[in-house]
């Protein structure tokens, strides 16, 4: 996912004056030449953005909104859904509240709370498109931004998915546009207008009937992507056995 | 060119030989280091240099082109029923070790027996090119082709859905260099019929099907030695 060099050129200059590129590099922490190749080429990432911003100390968000495709990023920022939120718990910590709560009801004592591991987790964009999915999301992003279904699915099995088919995804689930953006670990909760604290209030309020049947959805999903693997490796071991 | 490319196939054998050596001491699939050693053997019995003096050694009479051709039969015998296994494909197994595939390697092995007694080969050729004009040595060259050429087609489709699979990369990349190969392989049965005898494309085909399927086993080889959990792999 890319900017056009020229426009990033012009933010820049409006941000960090007249900063040559090598001290924003080093601030930013992005090789001199990878940012000179993506220059030449014409095509800045976004992470590139990201990164400048960051050291500069701007909110991302805002930096985003002055490149086409994201004008709309800052003005589209909601509060995320409950369904999100628990979408980026990771399945452990589901299940540790579980334990959690059921250790607490035996106990007669107030349940623990879980220390959540930070975002993403490792089926984190999954979860979010499951979580915003109304009917038939996968196929309208797909034709929105002209991608291969298939090459959409790969992106979503490998936890990633670029940052123009994020935010094209939250606009057609109706969603806060930034949202989408904190599954794949662009964003981080706070950059993407999150409350503070609003996975673990989202944990807390969710019913035990509720939290059950989600950790055994995720369950489920994580059974079926294990046995791929599974398959994938026992045929990797076949020829390392007879042919190594 | 072809020369070139026969000098290369043959210095790939000679490496993949040495270095299966160390399984061949260990006792791991030991059938590999044979299979290299005599595709080493067949192939320096296709460069006119090497061919001319050991055949001369054998009586002058092209008794090295049969020892070719019968061990480049023991070669694809050893090697396809290891791939086979290898990608797990229970019908070209069957298709291989069942009664099928033994009929078809005694049926070649025969005709190469007597296509070669009823021509008159005296006086080394390498490749019998020599002697194109005789029906018997176009048969003899025939038969040779055939065992190869059914053993690979056999193997073409498992080694084609393993590279489009969702494996790693590296055993996808092995798995299309074996595809590649076998399809070579099973290319020099029309080109031996549309082309001359020593065609030009035909030999790009044969000598460039040795290359793919060694370097098809070579990166085995690396990703076996970059398995994750060695001891995991087979107990000791």
């Amino acid at each position: 996912m890319t900017v056009p060099a020229k426009l990033f050129q012009q933010w820049l200059s409006s941000v960090a004056g007249t900063t040559s590129h090598a001290a924003v590099c080093r601030a930013a922490g992005i090789k001199r030449s990878t940012l000179a190749q993506q220059l030449v080429r014409g095509r800045v990432s976004v992470a590139t953005v990201a990164a400048v911003s960051r050291s500069l100390d701007l909110p991302v968000v805002t930096s985003l909104t002055v490149f086409p495709k994201f004008t709309d990023l800052a003005a589209g920022i909601k509060p995320p859904s409950p369904a999100e939120l628990l979408s980026q718990i990771s399945d452990v910590d589901l299940l540790q509240e579980i334990l959690n709560r059921s250790a607490a009801a035996d106990n007669l004592a107030e349940p623990i709370r879980v220390h959540l591991s930070p975002v993403p987790h490792r089926a984190s964009v999954r979860a979010w498109l499951d979580a915003v999915d109304s009917a038939d999301l996968r196929q309208k992003v797909s034709r929105q931004a002209a991608i291969a279904p298939q090459n959409l699915s790969a992106q979503i099995s490998a936890n990633r998915l670029t940052a123009e088919l994020a935010v094209e995804s939250a606009r057609i689930a109706g969603v806060g546009l930034t949202n989408g953006l904190v599954s794949t670990g662009f964003l981080s909760p706070a950059e993407a207008g999150w409350a503070p604290g609003a996975r673990e209030d989202a944990l807390a309020n969710t019913a035990n009937s509720v939290l059950v049947s989600l950790a055994a959805q995720r369950l489920e999903t994580l059974g079926r992507i294990l046995r791929r693997s599974e398959d994938d490796t026992a045929a990797v071991r076949s020829v390392w056995e007879n042919l190594g | 060119m072809i020369t070139d490319l026969q000098w290369i196939a043959l210095a790939a054998c000679i490496a993949c030989t040495a270095w299966r050596f160390p399984s061949l001491l260990k006792g791991r699939n030991r059938g590999l280091f044979w299979a290299f050693a005599m595709t080493s053997i067949s192939v320096a019995l296709s460069i006119p240099a090497l061919y001319l003096p050991i055949d001369a050694l054998l009586g002058g009479a092209n008794l090295a082109n049969v020892v070719l051709r019968l061990s480049l039969f023991a070669v694809f015998y050893l090697v396809s029923v290891k791939v086979a296994a290898a990608y797990s494909s229970p019908l070209p197994i069957k298709l291989i070790r069942g009664p099928i595939g033994l009929s078809v390697l005694t049926a070649c092995s025969l005709g190469i027996l007597i296509t070669y007694f009823l021509s008159d080969v005296n006086g080394s050729s390498t490749g019998l090119s020599g002697f194109g004009g005789q029906a018997s040595v176009a048969a003899f060259m025939w038969f040779g082709s055939v065992y190869p050429a059914y053993a690979s087609a056999c193997l073409v489709l498992p080694t084609a859905a393993a590279a489009l699979s969702t494996r790693p990369a590296i055993d996808r990349a092995a798995a299309a260099s074996l595809c590649v190969g076998f399809c070579l392989v099973v290319s020099t049965v029309p080109l031996r019929l549309l082309s001359a005898p020593d065609g030009f494309v035909l030999k790009l085909a044969s000598f460039g099907s040795i290359l793919f399927i060694a370097a098809g086993f070579a990166i085995v080889w690396v990703s076996f030695f970059r398995r994750p959990i060695p001891d995991a792999i087979r107990p000791p």
